[in-house]
């Protein structure tokens, strides 16, 4: 993306205000922000859906895989590059809202059968992707019927089933408990590994985020105020607060450490307690 | 004193499913602010929804203020237990944000004058007055959240259960939408709440009861409930970053149970080291 602005339809503040931004092939990158600051419209910049769905007017210059989106139809664009694998799959806020089959195993044969994936191959990623989410039994599960957590965990394995270029995940882990969230970060971490994944995590709370990405972006009104590593952005505690972002306990803490002379000053941040810790017991 | 909510033995099982609560017991003192917790599909909202009614459970008994709920209908409950979903959009049915908050009140009966001013003090405590006249479904995420908690609100009930109350809110408005539940608890009401965050549990909860698999594993004051950890284990659950590296480090952090204490817990020491280090 490349000085993106972006308005919907009948509004006159820009969503989207000036936004730069490269994810490349195999990079995990934390997008966060108070409400209303754009990172579901960035998102959806990155499907194409803005401005192809959503109507509105951008200018700028948004490339997915090398096509610019707003010269390429929406099919075309979300096109797959490579056999087998989508260009960029989402799940969204509301894991409700996307469930599309009667059974657990039908949404996540949804969107890999409409890439032209063999049976066989989309039997054996289900199998994977539940596994992955912890989600083994649930294969003939009214999908409808599960609880919140489970819902949003299915929306995961549903577009990792897809084995995208691009990972997006808006706000996966909302209504997951803390070892869920733990969970979801180890498996971004895993993916991220992996070296195939491009990813881009969505997130209120920094606490697992920070650990997680080799970069975090910061938005506030549509404008990107942080876009480095995250050791490097949590530095600025005071500033996160002030745009409404939640810094780490150990980022706040260590500084405050800092300044109590307990550690030499730094121009590193903690990301989690286990970093702090360490510290400490030099 | 007397029980604002009492659980007898429950059980309760889905169709065709394993029990979703297996004998589950509680009892919670009127005026208290706990917060239930555990992972997911451990049967946090099936449990809140037997304490309004929503769920009538196989075996066991629930007393609200007192009396037994059995036979007793959800929507003459209202008025002393408020119940606010997990997804705010099983709750919301109003044409506009005004309508969905006058519905309750409105229908208990309540005098039209004091329809329109707790519904406008509604309105000015979740900050939704600018969006009174909108459809409530254009609404974001936040907004419809904190809408769905004004609209039970309004019918004053002496107990207040709020599944999950922050998802979906950002930092500003979680904290926003705790300092709502924090007055009712000030006030003398008795506050549910259902949260994955651990964080509101250490800051607000003065009772922390943990689910696992349609039991209770633990229950006590959060202090003492995050050290259990082989009940944590089970239950998938993480104290605060803050409780973590305090733990660790009782010789500087003391028993910090959040942020805000553990950098409390720091100053004396600089303030000590400038004095010539008498801490
Ligand atoms: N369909 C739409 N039509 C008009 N305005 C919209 C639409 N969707 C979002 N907006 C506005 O665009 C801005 C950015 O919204 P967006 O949903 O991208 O924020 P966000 O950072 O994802 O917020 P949240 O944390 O609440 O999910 C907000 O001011 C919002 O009100
Ligand atoms: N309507 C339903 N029909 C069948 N099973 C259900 C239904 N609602 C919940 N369950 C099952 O009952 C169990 C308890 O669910 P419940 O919704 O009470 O969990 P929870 O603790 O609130 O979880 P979460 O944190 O995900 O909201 C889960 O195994 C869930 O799949
Ligand atoms: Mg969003
Ligand atoms: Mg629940």
């Amino acid at each position: 993306m490349r000085d993106v602005e972006f308005r919907y339809p009948g509004t006159s503040a820009p969503a989207l205000d000036g936004v730069s931004l490269t994810i490349s092939d195999g990079e995990v990158v934390g997008l966060a922000g108070p409400t209303g600051a754009g990172k579901t419209t960035l998102c959806m910049a990155l499907t194409g859906l803005v401005p192809h769905s959503t109507g509105g007017t951008l200018s700028g210059s948004v490339k997915l895989g090398g096509r610019e989106s707003r010269d390429t139809p929406l099919g075309e664009l979300l096109s797959p590059l490579d056999a087998d694998r989508a260009l960029v799959a989402v799940t969204f806020q509301d894991p409700e809202s996307q469930i599309v089959g009667m059974t657990v195993e039908e949404d996540l044969a949804f969107g890999a059968e409409n890439l032209g994936v063999p049976r066989e191959e989309i039997n054996r990623r289900i199998d994977e992707a539940l596994a992955f989410v912890r989600l083994d039994g649930f294969r003939e599960s009214f999908p409808y019927s599960l609880s919140g957590g489970q819902k949003q965990r299915v929306a995961i394995a549903a577009a990792i089933v897809m084995r995208p270029r691009l990972l997006i995940l808006d706000e996966p882990t909302s209504e997951l408990d803390p070892q869920g969230r733990a969970e979801i970060f180890e498996l971004i971490g895993r993916l991220a590994a992996s070296g195939e994944y491009a990813v881009l995590v969505v997130e209120h709370a920094l606490d697992d985020l920070a650990a997680a990405v080799d970069r975090l972006v910061i938005l506030e009104s549509g404008k990107v105020r942080f876009d480095a590593p995250p050791a490097e952005v949590l530095r600025d505690v005071d500033r996160l607060v002030e745009i409404g972002v939640r810094p780490p306990d150990a980022s706040v803490i260590g500084i405050a450490a800092e300044r109590a002379g307990l550690l030499p000053p730094s121009p590193i941040a903690f990301l989690d307690d286990a970093a702090l810790l360490a510290a400490l017991a030099r | 004193m007397t029980s604002a909510i009492v659980a007898e033995n429950l059980w309760f099982r889905y169709p065709g499913s394993a029990p979703a609560l297996a004998d589950v017991s509680l009892e919670i003192p009127e005026g208290q602010f706990l917060a239930l917790v555990g992972q997911n599909g451990s049967g946090k909202t099936t449990l809140a929804k037997h304490f309004n009614g929503l769920l009538r459970p196989e075996r066991g008994r629930v007393e609200v203020s007192g009396t037994d709920i059995d036979g007793r209908a959800t929507a003459d409950l209202a008025s002393t237990i408020g119940y606010c979903y997990q997804n705010p959009d099983h709750q919301i049915f109003a044409a506009t944000v005004f309508e969905e908050i006058e519905f309750g009140p409105r229908n208990l009966g309540v005098t039209e004058d004091e329809v329109v001013r707790r519904t406008g003090r509604l309105l000015d405590l979740v900050r939704l007055r600018g969006e009174a006249d909108r459809y409530p479904f254009s609404l974001g995420r936040g907004q419809r959240q904190k809408l769905a908690v004004a609209s039970v609100l309004a019918m004053e009930p002496r107990i207040v259960i709020v599944d999950e109350p922050t998802t979906g809110l950002d930092w500003q408005g979680g904290q926003a939408m705790m300092e709502v539940m924090a007055e009712l608890h000030r006030d003398g009401r008795t506050v549910v709440i259902i949260t994955h965050d651990m964080n509101i549990v250490a800051e607000y909860a003065e009772r922390v009861v943990v689910m696992a698999n349609g039991r209770i594993v633990a229950d006590g004051e959060p202090a003492d409930v995050f050290v259990q950890e082989s009940a944590l284990r089970e239950a998938f659950l993480r104290p605060p970053q803050a409780f973590r590296i305090a733990r660790e480090r009782p010789d500087l952090f003391a028993s910090s149970l959040t942020v805000t204490q553990a950098t409390d817990a720091l100053r004396p020491v600089s303030v000590g080291v400038a004095a010539g280090g008498e801490a």
